[in-house]
């Protein structure tokens, strides 16, 4: 006998979805229901790959964001070369990093990277970035838990850290980033032996034994509370099955190939060398990941403040952010607008480098989720509103991709948790004091 | 648009203005305060404003004062391609430029350098207040046509590169170092009080410093209606008379005191101090305060950030020669120089609430 | 923690039953209760975790959501399971907190002996450990097939890994991942002392009491009482209740039912748009909730008060940015006003807001992104403080008219819900929400108070059950006058500590409603009467099978 009504989860789920109040927390939860598990159990699907990729000082505003909201939108001015790849960027316009007394660049960076707003007093910011946030949801498997690079000479500019006192350094040379992924360390993913993690190992046989126990468990249990805790041993079983599948040796990857060895441009502040060594690390970045080196990347054009130059001009691009005047005609100033230009060719090498490498009937682009962004919104007046970051990818189907989605003045971490829950970051809430946000872009969630 | 007073309000802050002595009849006042939400020199750069070009961007600074140094221009080129590799060939040279022996930096002894002559602002308008009662040779003030403004400030930085702006655009470091400081300081607050702030007539003005610090709203912007402590330290606190005409407030002119953070903005010390501030709709006020301002404190502010603050287009003797040049105000008796100069800043406000009058006075009086 | 009980002293315990179901005629029978199988929640995770190893275990991460239902999450987590998402979740979370415990900076504190080795097993520490937190966390000893398989688990992998602490670690997180630790599962015996009825055994009574009262697991005197008997006599049950609420924890309990009771989950979806409501941030929207939950705890606990006093009463405690939403003066006096702190507030005598209704978390909360809604406050009110059930809206509704807040002829929520009730099968549930929820609308969306609507006044008359009233003011009170208010409180305090509501026990919850008013609506002597009493914990003598299929 049971004093409960007829019930199941679905029906309350449901419920909670024809209400009013649509549970944010939801797609969440469709985004893991939809991908976790069946694609290891499958042994088909190749893993998602995630990677950030950094630009400093923003765009022109009014010359990037699309004037149409929602598909088929306008690539701008700012943003033109990349009109060939619109439908897999999702540009997002109209979040603000809250700078709540903070230094622009360092505030506006931090917040989008890490989410952290003003340490408290006294205390050092720190708190770990999104890409490490991410690649200990996807990272722990792969020979590099992730891969950072820097097109500025400067293996500081780094927006990967565990905290802030353990940053990541970013390479900077890609000969010597071709000899760390494909030199003698290089583990070939197709090669014949395989060793499983023992940590996995033990992890699998404890829950396992916890399996074990479910008959002693659901004694004197009603058919109702029985059938719960059915629902609790599949749950677990299916996560033992997935550790399982981590024990065996993994799918071999089709697409890994070895690339050539070639010379790095010159290391430094010339913005012509940079975006050189740009194409230069996309490559290397995308073999490493098509032959499962990493499943993380971090990619930066340039530093918070950019101090990249025009070859013949001593003016960095922040000092002329400062400096320029405003060009009468445009409204804008030109040779920041010129470095803007220069930094959306580069991101488009990545896409063109990402989208050549192909995986059956798909390419390594489409099963990674690249996040672009920047430290702050404008460089000339050095605001942090309507902050311009985009996306470029669809995660292997978890991202609805072609999209312009245009915020109301939240907070830039909404973009950051997004991508986190997209990758499978469980956490529901992500920034802190006014950056502090538990509103996922659901727009962009498939 | 008038000013609305709320009764809860009025009660508190009434209880502060009476104890200072500019007592009206308890009952009948009316009261409303603000807290400062952004305040930058009030520059107004039209395309007449700088006839002679805007002042270099830094590296023909550097050139120059390299070439007066002796440094040829293979020399100078030279420096230049290493200043860009390490970032810091140039910074000693111009740093220690024409100093004498036992001067630390050019910064703080500019007059060791030479005159660059650095333009200054020459076109029609400025922001501001006519000082001097004279109407030839001022300003004229864009939004209310007065002639005769004084505002040699604005001419002393209206044509280097980052205070060439007008609104919304604001002169970044003032923009950046106020957003810094508005969290980190305490804030500044204003209250008027009269019989009846919805209509014309005579009210009471302070302006004074709070012991708490702004916060912030959803929108990153400065909150509204929150509670502000009376600094007791009579040195930042400013009673005036005033007059609300056609909802416009203004002050008779006096000298005003506030202390802020040693940073770009130090502190608000003015002379014969004007004021114009317009309610919004939303119930904000911006306008601007101004009259004559200590121009070493000024350039200062500017300077200590030495390397920095020039390599971002200022070249500080120049600056400090300009400002000198152009101060207008009343000549020091014993020194025979002129230590204020003609100034005034933008400054806008949100409603705020201002408490606890007893405990500011009792520290007073202690 | 003293003033609790010399309250329950003189105005609790002297109107108190002696316990002893049913020999005591006062006490009727509890209705066909049942032993349920409840997940815990996160806040009792949390609150386990930091009694059992110390506040300084982090405790990061996503909890499944609980569900409500009837009115509480307290009955929904005992139809809750564990979906493979959230498993994954409890997963990680059990992971780093078994890091953290065994770490080279707590397993010294934590780990209550030294192996031989580190690198090496050693059977007697790891056992010794696995036996103390799996009492603490299963909330019973373990029985030997438990034991024989944690231990188990350890040794495979500190063999495996050539670490003791990594297999100390592993047989952690199992327990922590283990259906014993993430659901409470109440074990029915039979009563001795009442044939054909059954009751919770020791350990079971032990879990109900102390996630009533405290919100967390037994702690090692409840589990004693448990292990030793006492705990199932009337003085060695009283003396144990006396002890759990004469305790500061307490307001932990309080604080977990009422944020049950009045839906504070919802305050993890809502929105409120910053062009309108640029003070309602998100630390303002954290701000409210704690400023209900200090005024319930204050009034209840630290002065004794009565329940229904809760809607009328002036006195409340408020942050600066809460001042700033409300427009009222907040004056903390700790120097700049940082860190900010909670400051006693008190309105003046005929302010609009009195109550815990004009509270901004609860006309926030039930209110749209961009306006508010005195049909959704109306329906809340009615649901939340009344028990009562109001029907959601028929489909296909034309809500034009109320959502145009720029109607030029309807300038006021009044005018426009008037104007939407010409439809009669709108206007009957509208009649019972709108006069409630219209006395509110000198509150906004956010909280933030106002006279005015697009320029026209807002009239704030209403009436409850035929009552009427001019505001907010009257509303308060008219609540507060309302019997069916207390009445609900213990139907929803019962079924909240039970994870059920009543069958057949209305004479059960009568008594406790009359208690209730004996004891002049004093929430702790209810939460008393409910824990001293045998009928909580008895339960229909229901036979299950025995047999795994």
């Amino acid at each position: 006998m049971s004093s409960y009504h007829d019930f199941s989860r679905r029906r309350v789920l449901r419920g909670l979805l024809g209400g009013s109040a649509v549970s944010v927390g939801l797609p969440l939860l469709d985004c893991y229901l939809n991908s976790n598990g069946n694609a290891f159990a499958s042994g088909e699907a190749l893993p998602v790959c995630f990677g950030t990729w950094f630009y400093g000082l923003g765009m022109n505003p009014g010359l990037w964001e699309p004037t149409k909201i929602g598909d088929k939108y306008d690539m701008r001015s700012c943003m033109a070369v990349l009109q060939p790849h619109r439908d897999q960027i999702n540009v997002i316009s109209g979040l603000t990093a809250h700078l709540e007394g903070g230094n622009p660049h360092a505030t506006g960076a931090r917040v989008v990277t890490t989410g952290e707003t003003t340490p408290p007093s006294g205390a050092v910011a720190g708190l770990p970035s999104i890409d490490t946030l991410i690649s200990d949801v996807i990272g722990k498997q792969t020979r590099f838990r992730s891969l950072e690079v820097a097109c500025d000479g400067s293996a500081r500019t780094s927006i990967s850290q565990r905290s802030g006192s353990s940053i990541n350094p970013a390479e900077v040379s890609p000969a010597a980033f071709y000899t760390r992924i494909f030199g003698p360390d290089f583990t070939d993913p197709n090669a014949a032996d395989f060793k499983p993690d023992p940590r996995t190992m033990v992890e699998q046989s404890a829950l396992s034994a916890v399996a074990d126990q479910r008959r002693q468990f659901a004694k004197n249990l009603g058919a109702v509370d029985r059938a719960r805790l059915d629902e609790y041993f599949t749950s677990l079983r299916s996560v033992e099955k997935q550790l399982a599948i981590q024990l065996q040796k993994p799918a071999p990857m089709a697409a890994c190939t070895i690339p050539a060895k070639g010379s790095d441009a010159e290391v430094g502040t010339d913005v012509t060398n940079a975006v050189a060594n740009h194409k230069l690390f996309s490559a290397l970045i995308a073999h490493a990941l098509a032959c499962g080196q990493t499943q993380v990347f971090n990619m930066a054009i340039s530093g918070a403040a950019s101090n990249l130059r025009r070859a013949g001009n001593t003016s960095t691009h922040h000092i002329l952010s400062h400096e320029e005047v405003v060009d009468p005609v445009t409204g804008y100033q030109p040779n920041v607008t010129w470095f803007q230009e220069r930094y959306m060719e580069a991101f488009r090498d990545l896409l063109v480098t990402l989208g050549s490498i192909r995986e059956g009937d798909k390419t390594l682009l489409d099963r990674t989720l690249v996040y672009a962004m920047t430290d702050v919104s404008y460089g000339r007046n050095h605001s942090t509103k309507n902050f311009p970051v985009f996306t470029a990818g669809s995660a292997g189907g978890r991202v609805k991709t072609g999209l312009h989605i245009a915020g109301n003045g939240d907070t830039i971490c909404r973009a950051g948790l997004t991508v986190q829950q997209i990758m499978g970051v469980r956490t529901g809430t992500w920034g802190t004091t006014l950056n502090q946000t538990s509103k996922p872009l659901s727009e962009m969630i498939a | 648009m008038a000013f609305r007073a709320k009764t809860t309000l009025s009660v508190l802050s009434t209880l502060a203005v009476a104890a200072m002595g500019f007592a009206a009849p308890a009952s009948a006042l009316q009261t409303k305060s603000y807290v400062v939400s952004f305040f930058h020199i009030a520059t107004h750069s039209d395309r007449d404003a700088c006839p002679h070009g805007l002042n270099p961007e830094h590296v023909e600074l550097w050139t120059r004062s390299l070439k007066g140094l002796g440094y040829s221009q293979k020399d100078i080129d030279e420096l230049l391609i290493s200043q860009r590799k390490n970032g810091k060939a140039i910074q000693e040279i111009v740093r220690d430029r024409g100093l004498k022996p036992g001067q630390e930096n050019i910064f703080a002894y500019p007059f060791s350098a030479p005159d660059p002559n650095l333009h200054t602002v020459e076109g029609r308008y400025s922001y501001g207040f006519n000082l001097d009662g004279k109407t030839d040779g001022g300003f004229e003030d864009p939004d209310t046509h007065e002639q005769g403004v004084d505002n040699n400030l604005y001419k002393a930085f209206g044509c280097l590169r980052p205070y060439h702006v007008s609104l919304p655009d604001r002169p970044q470091y003032e923009n950046n170092a106020w957003l810094v400081l508005a969290s980190a300081m305490p804030a500044w607050l204003l209250s008027v009080s009269g019989d009846d702030l919805t209509k014309d007539g005579p009210v009471t003005v302070t302006i004074a410093r709070a012991l708490e610090h702004t916060m912030q709203d959803a929108r990153g912007q400065t909150l509204a209606d929150s509670t502000f402590r009376i600094d007791p330290n009579p040195r930042s606190h400013n009673v005036m008379r005033g007059a609300l005409n056609g909802g416009t407030l203004s002050i008779e002119p006096t000298d005003i005191f506030l202390e802020a953070e040693p940073h770009i903005i130090s502190k608000l010390h003015l002379l014969q101090a004007h004021l114009r501030l317009t309610p919004k709709p939303d119930g904000n006020l911006e306008g601007y305060i101004g009259g004559y301002t200590p121009w070493f404190e000024e350039y200062w502010a500017h300077a200590s950030n030495g390397f920095d603050a020039e390599e971002s287009g200022i070249d500080m003797p120049g600056l400090y020669y300009a400002l000198q040049r152009l101060a207008d105000g009343p000549v020091d008796p014993k020194t025979g120089e002129r230590n204020f100069i003609s100034a005034t800043w933008r400054i806008e406000l949100v409603p705020a609430i201002v408490a606890d009058p007893h405990n500011a006075l009792a520290e007073l009086r202690r | 923690m003293k003033r609790f009980l010399h309250y329950l002293t003189i105005a609790g315990v002297a109107a108190l039953p002696s316990a002893g179901y049913p020999g005591n005629t006062a006490e009727p029978a509890p209705g066909d209760a049942v032993a349920v199988t409840r997940r815990i929640t996160e806040g009792q995770y949390r609150n386990i975790i930091a009694d059992v190893f110390g506040t300084d275990i982090t405790v990061g991460g996503r909890f499944e959501p609980d569900i409500r239902d009837q009115g509480l999450l307290g009955i929904g987590t005992s139809r809750v399971s564990i979906s493979e998402t959230g498993f994954e979740q409890y997963r990680d979370l059990a992971l780093t907190v078994a890091a953290q415990v065994t770490d080279a900076q707590h397993r010294g504190s934590l780990i209550p002996c030294t192996p031989g080795s580190p690198k090496a097993w050693d059977d007697a520490c790891a056992t010794k450990f696995i036996q103390g937190a799996g009492r603490l966390l299963y909330r019973r000893p373990l029985d030997q097939a438990e034991l024989a398989t944690l231990v188990g688990i350890a040794q495979k992998s500190a063999t495996q890994l050539n670490d003791f602490y990594a297999g100390v670690e592993v047989s952690l997180a199992s327990m922590l991942v283990s259906p014993q630790f993430l659901f409470r599962k109440e074990v029915a015996v039979a009563d001795p002392a009442h044939p054909g009825r059954a009751r919770l055994d020791a350990y079971s009574r032990a879990a109900r009491l102390s996630f009533f009262l405290w919100n967390t697991a037994p702690d090692n005197m409840l589990l004693t009482a448990a292990e030793n008997g006492s705990l199932n006599t009337t003085a060695g049950l009283s003396k144990q209740v006396d002890r759990m609420i004469g305790s500061g924890r307490m307001s932990g309990g309080v604080r977990a039912f009422f944020a049950d009771m009045l839906g504070f989950d919802e305050f993890s979806t809502l929105a409120k748009d910053p062009a309108i409501y640029p003070k309602y941030s998100f630390k303002a929207a954290m701000d409210v909730q704690e400023q209900t939950l200090r005024t319930i705890t204050d009034h209840l606990l630290a002065q004794r008060g009565d329940y229904r006093d809760l809607f009328t009463t002036r006195k409340t405690f408020l942050t600066r940015s809460l001042g700033a939403l409300y427009g009222v003066a907040v004056v903390d006096d700790v120097a700049n006003g940082l860190p900010a702190r909670w400051v006693p507030y008190e309105y003046a005598e005929g302010d609009p807001r009195a109550g815990i209704l004009t509270h901004a978390s609860f006309v926030s909360l039930h209110s749209h992104p961009g306006r508010s809604s005195p049909t959704l406050r109306g329906k809340a009110f009615r649901e939340t403080f009344l028990c009562q059930r109001v029907p959601d809206p028929p489909v296909n509704v034309d809500f034009t008219v109320v959502q145009n807040t720029d109607n030029p002829i309807f300038k006021t929520a009044r005018e426009r819900l008037t104007a939407h009730r010409t439809s009669p099968t709108c206007a009957g549930c509208h009649k019972i929400t709108d006069p409630i929820g219209l006395a509110l609308e000198n509150f906004d969306s956010a909280g933030g108070y106002r006279t005015l609507e697009n320029g026209a006044p807002i009239d704030t008359s209403g009436e409850l059950n035929g009552k009427p009233f001019a505001d907010s003011v009257g509303l308060g009170r008219a609540i507060r006058d309302n019997p069916e208010a207390p009445n609900c409180l213990v139907t929803r305090i019962y079924s909240y500590a039970a994870g059920q509501t009543t069958k057949n026990g209305k004479d059960w919850i009568a008594y406790l409603q009359a208690g209730f008013a004996a004891d002049g609506y004093r929430v702790p002597a209810l939460m008393r009467r409910i824990a001293v009493s045998d009928a909580f914990y008895s339960v229909a003598d229901t036979p299950v099978e025995e047999t795994e299929q």
